[in-house]
């Protein structure tokens, strides 16, 4: 499909023994707010510097607004938007100074956009970058890449550090765009980007373990509790979509990462325990399907680390 | 928009400081270099001192402008401001060059021209010589800090790396300061090397930004540098350009075996352990007058009874201890070292001997007779000449470097002018050596100061009184040649003076 | 500010709590006709959710026949049919069935359920004189 705003092929990224990225293949389609998950180190940053040709893929292709990723460059650039934490700004230049700067390379600025949003984020042109606290030169960032109105825009972890109300102000300036703008972000701050995000790709190890509609997400995973009887015996091999599950006395709680309906739930548990009472479904949050996930799979890497069986 | 002039703007105004002290220092430099060229005499003079503390400073200053420069819009690493905009990257590299030409070249040209114009040169003429000052300082400042600025993140980094790469240059140094003889084409390969592979090197990173590969071909350049100056000089290529004779050529250089007194002073049972320096006679004829030869390289084969043979690299003539004024009794002779080894096995008996010769020939110029004063005249192939203050002797200013050599000749006073006569005569040397061609250096300034040496002391102080005239003669080269001379058979022990 | 109660719980699909947060607030009275409902931009940027999620929502109502669009004013709500009250319980789906399976974990049967409940619509509803609260 060539309007995808982004597409990646198996994408690898090694650094000599060490895998960063592990044949990671996704798709965002334009307007939609693609979230990227994961634990710390699982390889996000380096899969959103590849996509903006920041460093070269070992292997696999990807195509960021049609563009092939190896040739985003020069031009091709004055569509996308860019924040990053720890990309560096020109400290000596005040904002005004760095949105002047900036204007001339962006053929679709506007400049009421610009005006609008350094009152929305109550930013001084007159001081410099330097001089600003954290929060604030994010939004100086912010300013930055928002007002040319970009096809794409690609934050990585842009709320990482910031005060509650610099990430409301930021929010508020992302939700703006969205429609027009396809936005691609990596993120902790999972309670402030479930509410908007429209896709959830969660990397772990450098490996994309789902990618997926945020509904389609929330509606296969649900928190799960039933009585059983304490002397039942524990079901011979539990199903691949129960995750943490555990039991103490009488009570079992597990997360289902399969759920269709409580009904069908209901049958499953009927089948594999007896003995067990009225079921409770709760929904899980991003954040708690998030903490699912990586327990799990922490706890399989320490099993195979350890010698046990996966 | 044009991106180019946009990018540099920004970076005026992000060097505002940094260009306010260069152009400052330079603009000191300007006033206080011609101050410098009133009077050579022998003894450094304050107003030289200076001169020379703000061509260090100028340098310094430079230094810092280029690296902040460059690194203004950093290149290695992953976190850089303007990868992630759209700034074309050849762009970026043009805002940079037209920055150096704004704040470094032409600058540095204009105080050329100034200072040209006030050493009373014309200007005109002398623009391809600008031009080629300027690539010599890109070849030497510019691309070198360019380089190391564009492959480092932070200006503490960068001197590092440079401080690394001043070892380097050091032993580069001392590779060329060797006895061997450079091949005429030397510093221009060399030239071409840095140039090519080091703006190869600072465009490559600035298109691909694969900082490792832009390091190896930095270290290219320097490997290069060094392996050119290690293995050419002395080596076959050194007598590029020199040609073999003719059929008939009249001119011939023989070694002279007819026995002459001990006269070598140079060895002493102590340095004859690790090198013996050997003075062999020549016999040369055949020079037709008004025509001298210049011998610039030699080389030795030696074959002792036994069958050992030993030859030497293509050497600087003379042990590279220079063109010795020879004493009254002895003709034209050379020097050559010899390993304490060598000498040894073959010191016994004799040896059959053979040297092979690079020599310039060169032309007697029509002598140019003129008076000169406290103020400034152009002489023909000197420059701009003048008496100094006390009129004992004659200072030229020339462009560029230093002349060739020439002979100066007129009558001193030992008294005070118009009481006693004219009547020392007076004979010195200005300019280079021997060889009959100026030599090229490249430096900030653009007027090389030299100054007439007058010999003995009487001829030194005496007075060069209002009206007397001067002559200067000077040579210069018309070719070059190869010469071998026949196989002699000589002991090693009488050209050791032992 | 929105014009009718609404807390955004994780986990459940936005635009079916905003659906039915705005069918309760209507029904219940708390919004009458021809209030101004909030645009689908003020509604994202108030309650911080994709636009998208809440032009969702706003589509479902007019659907619904609970708001409707007006050209020159925007969205108002609409008179609402009448709702019946079997419609009105089922928005109270939810509730029932959580308190059905925690009474029924609890141990207490049907008669004690519905005793307890009239008790407590009793203290909360009614008042003294046994008429309904507003």
């Amino acid at each position: 499909m060539n309007d995808l705003s982004i597409a990646t092929h198996s994408l690898t990224r090694t650094y000599g023994a060490l895998t960063a990225l592990k044949d990671v293949t996704l798709s965002v389609d334009p307007g939609s707010v693609y979230a990227l998950v994961g634990p710390n180190g699982a390889g996000k940053t380096t899969l959103i510097q590849l996509l903006m040709n920041l460093q070269p893929a070992s292997a696999g292709t990807a195509e960021v607004l049609g563009v092939p990723m190896g040739e985003i460059r020069g031009a091709a650039l004055n569509r996308i938007g860019y924040v990053s934490e720890s990309q560096e700004l020109p400290e000596w230049m005040t904002v005004g100074e760095l949105l002047d700067y900036l204007r001339p390379f962006y053929p679709t600025w506007d400049r009421e956009l610009e005006q609008q949003l350094l009152r929305d984020f109550a930013l001084p042109r007159e001081r410099k970058l330097k001089q600003l606290s954290r929060g604030m030169r994010m939004k100086a960032a912010f300013a930055g890449a928002l007002s040319f109105r970009p096809a794409l825009l690609v934050l990585d972890e842009p709320f990482s550090g910031l005060d509650p109300l610099v990430r409301d102000e930021l929010i508020q300036g992302l939700l703006d765009r969205i429609g027009e703008t396809t936005l691609f972000l990596s993120s902790h701050d999972l309670a402030e980007i479930e509410s908007f995000a429209s896709h959830v790709g969660y990397l772990e190890e450098g490996s994309l373990l789902f990618s997926e509609e945020m509904t389609t997400l929330s509606n296969r995973f649900r928190q799960i509790e039933f009585q059983v009887d304490p002397a039942s015996a524990p079901p011979p091999k539990l199903p691949d979509a129960w995750m943490e599950f555990e039991r103490s006395g009488s009570l079992v709680r597990f997360t289902h990462s399969a759920f269709v309906s409580e009904a069908e739930a209901r049958a499953e548990i009927a089948t594999l325990f007896p003995t067990a009472g009225v079921a409770d479904f709760a929904p899980m949050s991003l954040r708690s399907i998030f903490l699912a996930n990586a327990r799990t799979h922490r706890t399989l890497r320490g099993r195979l680390e350890s010698g046990g069986k996966a | 928009m044009n991106q180019i002039v946009h990018i540099f703007r920004k970076d005026v105004r992000q060097l505002r400081l940094e260009i306010l002290a260069t152009l400052a220092v330079m603009v000191l430099f300007d006033i206080f270099e011609p101050r410098s060229w009133a009077n050579s005499l022998p003894g450094i003079q304050t107003e030289q001192l200076v001169s020379a503390a703000l061509t260090f400073l100028l340098v310094i200053a430079w230094g810092i402008l280029i690296i902040r420069l460059i690194q203004a819009d950093r290149l290695p690493g992953v976190n850089q401001f303007w990868t992630t905009r759209p700034v074309v990257w050849w762009k970026l590299l043009a805002a940079k060059g037209l920055f150096l030409l704004c704040f470094l070249y032409a600058p540095l040209m204009l105080s050329q021209m100034v200072l040209l114009h006030l050493g009373g040169f014309s200007v005109a003429s002398n623009l391809p010589l600008i031009l080629l000052d300027m690539l010599l300082l890109s070849a030497m400042l510019v691309l070198p800090l360019a380089g190391a600025a564009a492959v480092t993140i932070s200006f503490g980094q960068t001197v590092l790396a440079l401080l690394g790469t001043l070892v380097l240059l050091v032993l580069f140094v001392a590779f060329a300061m060797g006895r061997n003889l450079e091949p005429r084409f030397l510093a221009s390969l060399q030239l071409g090397i840095v140039v090519a592979i080091l703006s190869g090197a600072v465009v490559y990173q600035y298109r691909w930004r694969a900082t490792r590969n832009a390091i190896v071909l930095c270290a290219v350049t320097a490997l290069l540098l060094i392996s050119t100056q290690f293995f050419l000089p002395g080596s076959s290529l050194a007598v590029v350009g020199y040609d073999r004779p003719a059929q008939g050529e009249p001119v011939s250089i023989a070694i002279d075996t007819t026995p002459h007194p001990k006269g070598n002073p140079y060895n002493s049972v102590k340095s004859a352990v690790r090198t013996v320096i050997l003075k062999v006679p020549l016999d040369v004829s055949g020079i037709a007058p008004g025509t001298s030869f210049s011998m610039e390289g030699q080389k030795v084969h030696l074959e002792g009874p036994d069958g050992t043979i030993w030859e030497s690299h293509w050497e600087n003539a003379n042990a590279g201890f220079g063109q010795t004024p020879f004493s009254g009794t002895d003709g034209p002779a050379t020097m050559f070292v010899l390993p304490g080894k060598v000498y040894e096995r073959l010191q016994g008996g004799t040896v059959s001997m053979r040297m092979e010769f690079a020599v310039a020939q060169l032309q007697d110029m029509p002598t140019y007779q003129t008076i000169l004063s406290t103020e400034s005249e152009m002489v023909p192939g000197l420059g701009s000449c003048s008496l100094n203050e006390e009129w004992s002797t004659i200072n030229c200013r020339s462009v560029f470097g230093e002349p060739s050599n020439y002979t100066v000749k007129t009558f001193k006073n030992s008294g005070a002018c118009g009481v006693s006569p004219n009547d020392i005569p007076a004979s010195g040397q200005i300019g280079v050596g021997s060889t009959g061609e100026s030599r090229m250096t490249h430096g900030i300034s653009p007027v090389t100061l030299s100054m007439v040496n007058f010999g003995p002391p009487g001829q030194r102080w005496g007075r060069i009184c209002a009206g007397t005239p001067i002559t200067f003669a000077g040579k210069r080269v018309v070719r070059r040649l190869q010469m071998q001379t026949a196989t002699a058979t000589v002991s090693l022990k009488d050209l050791a003076g032992f | 500010m929105t014009p009718f109660p609404i807390k955004i719980q994780p986990g459940l699909p936005i635009s079916d709590q905003i659906v039915y947060a705005a069918k309760r607030a209507i029904l219940f009275g708390q919004m009458r006709a021809g209030d101004a409902f909030p645009s689908v931009r003020a509604l994202s940027k108030e309650l911080r959710i994709n636009p998208n999620t809440a032009h969702k929502a706003v589509t479902e109502l007019i659907n619904a026949g609970l708001l409707a669009m007006h050209p020159g004013i925007g969205t108002v709500v609409a008179t609402p049919p009448d709702a019946t009250p079997q419609e009105r319980s089922r928005l109270l789906g939810r509730q029932i069935e959580e308190l059905v399976v925690e009474a029924r974990r609890l141990g207490v049967d049907r008669k004690e359920l519905l005793r307890c409940l009239a008790k407590q619509y009793e203290l909360l509803i009614l008042n003294p004189r046994g008429q309904v609260r507003r």
